[in-house]
């Protein structure tokens, strides 16, 4: 299989919607009719080719489109995907990876809003920041991330895993509010702190928040210390204040909050000894 | 002289229809039942006026024809790569419907003003539904009126007479058979009037209603307060709440707009669906312009979506954040602003109006306002429901007639008829 490397040809000022580009189409195309697909810039149809400049630049395992420069202009791209490799050494645009299927993308720098939404499977690892709605639903749709999982070594927006039905993130540093707003499955997992409204209207799932978090909602009840957590293969140690909730939505989702990080919600402990 | 009767005040929301104008000599000298705010407007349509089409030439505006005007506007929309059509909040909806027309043939994108005020709320009940009612039933039912995060004393000042815990109606009259709660981040004249005013911390309107929904849902809480509100104080309001016959929650953008934003109104949303387990519950966003929300109807009936619609691929596509005007300027991705019924450089913030520096920008507006003058093209037109007819809907989603009154200044056309010389040219 062939690694292809693909840079802007110049810099791009209007959004591009480029969601042809992933893996399989390089795979089902020659190179000459790749770059002849139609995309849009603004409100114009350009050919790929127009757009960004492509070469081959050598082998791999796996079929891997390698996007080197700022894409944050563009728009989709790995959409759908389910196979091979896409890796940004650069900036991510809006929604990239949306709905992909198998494959991983690796992107050494920034991402965008939307990335992984309503993702079904394979993987993502950002090195770098990502921006809100992290493996989400767009608006007015009813489910998030389905499955698969998102890393990302850096701080991440609202919203994360925004309707999040199945599947795992893991953020390392902190991320914004009203994380697993909606959440129906999976695992919502940060290092870091969050803002406010952790949870809200969740039926299912988890999140777990190792750092800082200013208050639970009143809808969430208190239901023990934990010693410990399991998230996928990694066993996590220390004391989890567990809440379950969103109790308004008859909710049984579960929140875990590390307690030494947060001695402002210690008050939960005298429930512990009423009980 | 002649007086008007039943005139359509073209200023807020609450869309008044009870005002009476008088005119001599095509000129307004009196406007009897209107509020301060709508009586101005009224009285003010010729100071500040825009009577010449604009056009920017080596820098300077200078007057032109409106012939010379609409073909540059057109020109420059033929030109453009990615227009966006924005505004709508004073257009009537007939105007706004050919704005949509040039969106949609130009491939560009079109968004209303809602996006910077209860846009949140379009997206709450896109998720949670809205359990609504007339201003009318609540004028003649509601027992308790809970205004949340919303100033109408001062921002819609008819709005408590006729329409709210001051109105007369058929089942419930005056203010003694009405309570009234005014929840917000400080004492305001509207909180002054009201029974139980709950003062809470900026930002925490979610965390509030949360708990208030836990205790209308029966569910104890396990916090003796919720940020700083004390429990006691929230029962009491659910309480009350629960007990009312009929209530009715209006709130503002102290609730679309703080920390939560559309979960929010989600939250609000949820809490009055719950009410309406154990009563009848209502809630209407306090809507600013008098035809923001006439905005939101044309656009859901011609795309589909109520705002944020992007045709740049030759179909509608919606999604608020990457397709809203405002993320679309800041982020520099159009080379075209197309402004009706709004002046964004007076209303959004200093960094996205510095961003209108690089882009083309076309106003149709009545005055001279400051984007008026930062336009390469500006063409002047009439008020709509002053010197213009038109259709406005009220906040609550009523369509009402708007009405003329006077004639606009000579060479002056309603926005309509110069939208519709602008869409034969590009067609």
């Amino acid at each position: 299989m062939k690694i292809y490397q693909i840079t802007p040809a110049y810099d791009f000022k209007l959004p591009i919607v480029a969601d042809i580009a992933k893996p399989e189409l390089f795979e089902e195309k020659q190179l000459s009719e790749v770059l002849n697909v139609e995309v849009y810039e603004g409100n114009r149809r350009k050919r790929f080719g127009e757009l960004f400049k492509v070469k081959e630049a050598g082998e791999a395992e796996e079929t891997t489109l390698e996007f080197i420069g700022d894409f944050s202009k563009v728009r989709r791209i790995g959409r759908r995907m389910s196979r091979g490799i896409i890796r940004v050494k650069g900036t991510a645009g809006i929604a990239f990876g949306e709905a992909m299927k198998g494959g991983r993308i690796i992107i050494e720098g920034l991402a965008g809003p939307w990335l992984g939404a309503k993702m079904r499977g394979g993987s993502i690892e950002v090195y770098g920041d990502a921006e809100g709605f992290l493996g989400g639903a767009y608006r007015g749709e009813n489910i998030g991330m389905r499955g698969g999982s998102i890393v990302v070594h850096g701080k991440a927006g609202w919203n994360v895993g925004y309707k999040m039905k199945n599947g795992l993130i893991v953020v390392e540093s902190d991320i914004g509010g009203f994380p697993g707003v909606h959440m129906s499955g999976g695992t919502v997992y940060v290092k870091g702190g969050c803002g406010r409204g952790a949870g809200a209207f969740m039926k299912n799932g988890r999140i777990i928040i190792l750092g800082y978090i200013p208050s639970i909602l009143a809808s969430f009840s208190f239901e023990e210390i934990r010693a410990s957590i399991r998230v996928e293969a990694e066993r996590l140690k220390g004391r989890f204040y567990t809440f379950v909730g969103d109790l308004s939505e008859k909710g049984s989702g579960r929140l875990f909050v590390n307690a030494d990080s947060n001695r402002h919600l210690s008050f939960y402990e005298q429930l512990i000894e009423e009980l | 002289m002649e007086v008007f009767k039943n005139v359509l005040c073209p200023f807020c929301g609450c869309c008044c229809d009870d005002l009476e104008v008088e005119v001599d000599s095509n000129k307004i000298i009196n406007v009897k039942n209107a509020c301060a705010l709508g009586r101005g407007k009224f009285l003010s349509i010729g100071e500040h006026r825009l009577l010449k089409p604009l056009v920017k030439v080596d820098g300077e505006l200078v007057e032109t024809d409106l012939e010379k005007a609409v073909e540059k506007t057109v020109e420059m929309i033929k030109n453009s790569s990615y227009p966006v059509f924005y505004g709508f909040g004073c257009a009537s909806c007939e105007a706004i419907k050919l704005c949509l027309e040039m969106a949609d043939l130009s491939g560009g994108l079109a968004d209303n003003i809602s996006v910077v005020c209860h846009g949140p709320t379009i997206l709450g009940l896109q998720d949670m539904g809205i359990p609504s009612a007339t201003l009318g039933q609540i004028r003649h039912r509601a027992d308790l009126i809970v205004y949340w995060g919303c100033n109408p004393v001062e921002a819609h000042p008819r709005h408590t007479i006729r329409y709210g815990p001051l109105s007369s109606g058929r089942f419930v009259t005056g203010r003694k058979s009405r309570r009234m709660v005014v929840i917000d981040v400080r004492k305001t004249p509207t909180a002054t009037m009201a029974d139980v005013f709950m003062q809470v911390k900026p930002n925490s309107d979610f965390e509030i209603l949360t708990a208030l929904r836990a205790l209308v849902n029966d569910l104890d809480l396990e916090v003796e307060e919720v940020d700083g509100v004390p429990v006691a104080k929230l029962e009491e309001l659910a309480d009350m709440m629960i007990n009312a016959k009929f209530g009715a929650l209006f709130f503002g953008l102290g609730l679309t707009m703080s920390y939560g934003k559309e979960h929010n109104i989600e939250a609000a949303i949820a809490l009055v669906r719950d009410l309406n387990k154990k009563t009848k519950f209502v809630m209407i966003p306090m809507r600013g312009h008098f035809n923001v929300t006439g905005a939101n109807e044309v656009f859901t009936w011609q795309t589909g979506y109520p705002f944020c619609v992007d045709f740049s691929m030759g179909y509608p596509r919606y999604n608020p954040g990457e397709t809203s005007a405002v993320d679309v300027i800041a982020r520099g991705e159009c080379d075209l602003l197309f402004i009706i019924g709004a002046d964004p450089c007076s209303h959004l913030p200093h960094y996205i109006v510095e961003r209108l520096k690089n882009v083309k920008l076309v106003v149709l507006d009545p005055s001279i306002t400051p984007t008026v003058k930062m336009a390469d093209v500006a063409i002047p037109v009439a008020y709509v429901g002053i010197e213009a007819s038109g259709t406005a809907y009220r906040m609550d989603g009523v369509p009402l007639q708007l009405r003329k009154v006077v004639d606009p200044p000579p060479g002056i056309l309603s926005d309509v008829d110069v939208l519709n010389r602008i869409v034969r040219r590009l067609k």
